[in-house]
């Protein structure tokens, strides 16, 4: 069976809530929704520029990026994008993409600390993460001077491309 | 052991791979030496041997066993004024390098891919390969670390509780010197790569799947907790895993462990 959009299956997994989220990126469709049983996953462009995903229960596999609180199941489904911040900032706001699909990873190797912290300043050049794809690690490096505002994705996860890392406060 | 850097040149039949050449007796690992150092080596295919890495490094840190004088262990570095349209196939080129210079020198031997870029003989892993991409002043250059187990025997790996692990002299008739060894990785893998840079990535792809798994073999795909199984499809535009899932579903990975089942 073709992987299309699963209507009667009970449950989507990661891989397909991700091939989900790219169909609908590259349509022209700017909302979807999908309920079934207890799950309910609603999808919203909004603009042309982002994709929001809310998801509500039954999503086990799915790390939501950072600003999604600890408490996901009970947590009221907000637009991740629209959360938040942890870090207040004063500046202009960008967002750091994943430039390629991969694992995202916040370490040189599980063992050292991570290339940067909610709250540290960077330069442009500066090592951000690295997003493994067949074996090659690929350093992401800031293009900006500014300060980390917000870490979206968990360490060890898969990005998709054009899924965004780090909010960044530009300075400079 | 010392090197044969005569042995090693006389084999070598390339144009840029290896020509800019260092051995390093003892060093962390190759890949960092080489990023490190990067400034020194502008020729692409700048290549740098050791003879023991202190901190050699797989995925997820897994340290990669040495043993000093049987183990082939070496870094080299790619760089292109050509964009690179899918870096990920970078990876697979030293492994089909190797896999072919296998099987051309013994033909019965059992040379399997185990994707993206372990090299089996007899169902035990031989080689493996670790790469980076750096960025630097707006070009990317690539660090491509490889490790070959050549001379040792069965028992250094079953002693270290390695039961998955071996070596090309316990797995085939033949018997190379890492010198040999080397110099034949390098003479097939700038062929692959000036076919990667003309783009020929339908002919790379064949070229692994000579050597990787059979279209609807099962398998298991492992990611921390993350566990598919499924059927073998191929790989993908990117050098992708493809496979069918237990329900039929296409399901694409860019990252894991893949297992035969």
């Amino acid at each position: 069976m073709p992987s299309r959009p699963p209507k009667e299956k009970s449950r989507l997994d990661l891989v397909e809530l991700q091939k989900l989220i790219r169909m609908i990126e590259r349509s022209p469709i700017t909302e979807f929704e999908l309920v079934e049983n207890d799950l309910k996953i609603r999808i919203s462009k909004n603009g042309s520029e982002h994709t929001h995903v809310i998801a509500a229960p039954a999503m086990p596999q799915y790390a939501m990026p950072a600003a999604m609180p600890a408490v996901l199941p009970q947590a009221p489904a907000a637009p991740v994008a629209a959360a938040p911040a942890p870090v207040a900032p004063s500046g202009n706001l960008i967002e750091i993409k994943a430039p390629m699909v991969g694992t995202f990873y916040r370490a040189p190797s599980p063992d050292t600390d991570p290339y940067v912290r909610v709250g540290d300043s960077i330069e442009p050049g500066k090592v951000l993460c690295i997003i493994e794809a067949m074996k090659l690690m690929n350093e992401i490096e800031a293009e900006v001077r500014g300060r980390i505002v917000e870490i979206m994705v968990e360490n060890a996860q898969p990005v998709e491309f054009g899924q965004i890392l780090f909010r960044i406060e530009t300075s400079g | 052991m010392n090197w044969d850097s005569k042995q090693f040149h006389w084999n070598l039949k390339t144009r840029r791979f290896g020509r800019d050449f260092r051995y390093l007796e003892e060093v962390d690992s190759t890949n960092r030496w080489l990023s490190e150092n990067l400034i020194n080596c502008t020729l692409p295919g700048s290549l740098v041997v050791a003879g023991h890495q202190l901190s050699g490094r797989g995925r997820h840190a897994r340290s990669w066993l040495d043993h000093v004088g049987h183990s082939l262990l070496f870094s080299l570095l790619l760089h292109s004024k050509r964009k690179i349209e899918r870096p990920g196939f970078l990876t697979l080129l030293p492994a089909i390098s190797l896999a072919r210079v296998l099987a051309s020198h013994d033909s019965s031997a059992q040379i399997s891919l185990k994707w993206p870029n372990d090299v089996q003989a007899g169902g035990k892993k031989i080689a493996g390969i670790l790469a980076e991409a750096h960025q630097h002043d707006g070009y990317v250059s690539f660090v491509v670390g490889v490790g070959v187990n050549v001379s040792q025997s069965r028992n250094d790996f079953t002693e270290s509780g390695l039961h998955d692990a071996s070596s090309i002299h316990a797995e085939t008739s033949w018997r190379p010197s890492r010198e040999i060894v080397l110099a034949h990785i390098l003479n097939e893998w700038e062929s692959l790569f000036d076919l990667m840079l003309d783009s020929e990535y339908d002919e790379i792809r064949r070229e692994w799947g000579r050597f990787g798994p059979a279209k609807g073999a099962p398998i298991r795909r492992v990611e921390a907790d993350d566990v598919v199984e499924g059927r073998f499809e191929g790989l993908g535009e990117s050098g992708q895993l493809m496979m069918l899932d237990s329900r039929g579903c296409r399901q694409e990975f860019h990252s894991g462990d893949v297992i035969l089942i």
